[in-house]
């Protein structure tokens, strides 16, 4: 099969120009006759994280420095990672009133739900950064560099487990329900309220915690801030280069696919 | 005009059937020890053809001949078996169904930008042609409005003002050229030929008959999953009739919308027969059709009659109708009796018709009984004008 498009340049104008109206309708709609509209991006992380501050501060004393900060940027980071995997996973089986009319690249209804997720965690922090100075923590440029380097590393990790994962959904179903209970699962396995050095997990239990990849990121993302730990480019970099696999690997997995999909949606 | 625009060579389509479609975890699990069947099915066999730059090509078929799914590999969304060649020099856009991501809760203009990027088109070409799309669609005052507040009516027009904006070498279109009301099928009848005359492909699927003759050069038939005619389309439409409806039109059981009136004087009886006088519903030679009806009255006071009928085909074309005051049989003042009818079947084209005959008080207008489209009777007399009727004519050399 193949297609002589006569006028490349126009067709990935409108590529761009496709990918930001589909971002455009899916934030409009998720606030669409909503009193307090994007409001909501805020209350939902903003809220779990004032009710499991107010929990674990009273039942436990962790030790931690600047817990406020330390737990709040933990939340609006999984929130970030946990919006990546179950909006990517769900990314083509929510388009398929369009993918099975139209043939445009459907990478772009992948990337069009990451970039939701990704819009959100900017608004998120923003008022991260606003409460973060509020209580003292010095931002520096590098510290918004190394944090921009490492969302750019679980967003490229996203990508490429979407390009699987919204296929594998396609052909079961059941998969949405598998991973919304593997990330409730996994946030408990990372050190989102709790450190690993707290002792409020112990023994072998805290090796594989310590080991817990979006743990080690999150983590990573404290040491951007000064909040705790250090920072450690290499195993970043490290990390960059596997996410980056992965893309490429989703990549050529999800062109081999893609077409086929069309005939189990 | 002889460059190919779309090619296709051998193209087969299988989809494999899972009699217990395995979308969920159990379904996974149970069938693992017991695999369900699957099913091979065919929608396309050993499909070939070949269509040149400016060609305006319709394909007709059956629910489920396989024509929808051969438009689908044409517009790249199922892929065809190994072996197949599907080519399409130039680009393409496919109108597999107006308005595709139509979203209900944003306005007119919101849906102008997103359906038109998804069909292809940037921002910034919408936004230069965004007047002529709310012109054509004549929704100036309503473009700020939820598209869920539109009538369908509206809603079609607005989808069918973007779509023909886009500007491509090939368009495949399904079955969205008799969208709107008269006036609007008459402007976007426009549109479709000035499509033509600027030397566009176009590959165009439907199930009328009428519009296919009207707008192709040539026709293919597909007929369960092959390619059974490739050719003018006055023949290959009356092969599609010749090869699904084998059924004779019969009387349609009378229900409730199709009759009225007081039945103070009521048509008990109607005949369609042929010049033998012998009752038919499918002429296949030339001659006359005659029909007959007796009536009778039931009450008093209907001192002048006034008989009318009309014929309709079968996509619903007014195409004659009469009274019998027109032809100076007026008025009819017997109580009961049997009126005839009579006029020749070579001024209609092959088709089905339906008939309609009435009674009338000619003094009050009052409609005494109606049956609306009762009596259906075919046409095959394998006349190849074009239109909506023969009329009598003759051509001469004269020089």
């Amino acid at each position: 099969m193949s297609y002589n498009y006569s006028n490349m340049r126009l067709l990935s104008q409108n590529k761009v120009d496709l990918l930001v109206e589909l971002v455009k309708t899916s934030f409009k709609m998720r606030y669409q006759n909503s009193a307090l509209g994007i409001l909501w991006v805020l209350i939902k992380p903003y809220s779990q994280f004032l009710v499991q501050y107010i929990i674990w501060t009273r039942i436990t004393n962790f030790q931690i420095p600047n817990y406020q900060i330390y737990l709040l940027l933990g939340i609006v980071m999984y929130t970030f990672f946990n919006e990546l995997i179950i909006l990517g996973q769900m990314s083509l089986l929510d388009r398929a009133h369009i993918i099975l009319k139209v043939n445009f690249p459907r990478q772009i209804a992948i990337f069009s739900a990451l970039l939701s997720a990704l819009i959100n965690l900017a608004i998120n922090m923003v008022f991260f950064l606003i409460i973060a100075v509020l209580n003292k923590v010095t931002i520096t440029p590098l510290s918004i560099l190394y944090f921009l380097f490492l969302t750019l590393i679980i967003f490229i990790f996203g990508v490429g487990v979407s390009f699987f994962t919204s296929i594998a959904t396609i052909k079961l179903r059941d998969l949405k329900n598998v991973f919304e209970l593997g990330l409730f699962l996994l946030q408990w396995l990372t050190p989102i309220f709790y450190s690993v050095s707290s002792g409020f997990v112990s023994g072998s239990v805290s090796d594989y915690i310590a080991a817990n990849p979006i743990g080690i990121v999150i983590n990573q993302g404290r040491a951007a801030f000064g909040i705790t730990g250090q920072i450690n480019f290499q195993l970043m970099f490290a990390y960059l280069l596997g996410s980056i696999l992965i893309f490429v690997l989703g990549w050529v997995y999800f062109n081999k696919k893609v077409k086929q999909i069309a005939e189990y949606f | 005009m002889e460059e190919t625009a779309i090619l296709v060579k051998n193209l087969n389509k299988t989809f494999f059937i899972h009699e217990d479609k395995k979308s969920t975890m159990r379904a996974l699990f149970t069938s693992f020890f017991n695999q369900g069947k699957t099913r091979q099915f065919n929608a396309l066999q050993n499909i070939n053809f070949e269509i040149k730059r400016g060609e305006f090509v319709g394909i007709v078929g059956r629910n489920g001949s396989g024509k929808s799914t051969l438009l689908k590999i044409l517009a790249g969304i199922y892929n065809a078996d190994k072996g197949s060649t599907v080519e399409a020099k130039g680009s393409m856009v496919p109108f597999l169904e107006l308005g595709v991501g139509f979203n209900p809760d944003l306005s007119g203009r919101e849906n102008i930008f997103l359906n038109g990027t998804i069909i292809g088109m940037t921002n910034k070409f919408l936004q230069e042609k965004f007047d002529e799309i709310v012109e054509f669609a004549e929704l100036k005052n309503f473009i700020d409005v939820p598209v869920k507040n539109y009538s369908s009516g509206m809603m079609v027009r607005l989808a069918f003002s973007i779509a023909i904006q886009s500007n491509a070498d090939i368009y495949l279109l399904d079955e969205i050229l008799a969208v709107g009301d008269e006036n609007f099928q008459k402007k976007s009848a426009n549109v479709i030929r000035r499509l033509k005359k600027e030397g566009k492909t176009i590959v165009y699927i439907s199930h009328s008959m009428e519009s296919i003759k009207a707008y192709c050069d040539r026709a293919l038939l597909v007929d369960r999953s092959e390619l059974k005619m490739d050719g003018n389309p006055y023949l290959v439409t009356e092969e599609y009739r010749r090869v699904n409806d084998v059924s004779v039109p019969q009387v349609k059981e009378e229900t409730e919308k199709d009759r009225w009136g007081s039945k103070d004087v009521e048509i008990t009886n109607i005949k369609i027969m042929d010049d033998g006088g012998v009752e038919v519903n499918e002429f296949t030679k030339k001659g006359n059709i005659t029909i007959e009806l007796n009536y009778k009255t039931n009450k008093q006071g209907h001192d002048e009659l006034l008989f009318g009928l009309g014929f309709y085909r079968q996509d619903g074309l007014h195409v004659t109708g009469t009274n019998a005051k027109n032809h100076d049989l007026y008025p009819i003042t017997a109580k009961d009796g049997t009126l005839r009818y009579t006029i020749s079947n070579e001024f209609f084209l092959d088709n089905d018709y339906a008939l309609t005959v009435a009674v009338f008080d000619g003094i009050t207008n009052e409609t005494l009984d109606y049956h609306a489209n009762r009596f259906q009777f075919r046409i095959r007399l394998n006349n190849q004008d074009h239109g909506a009727v023969a009329l009598p004519c003759k051509w001469e050399v004269i020089a």
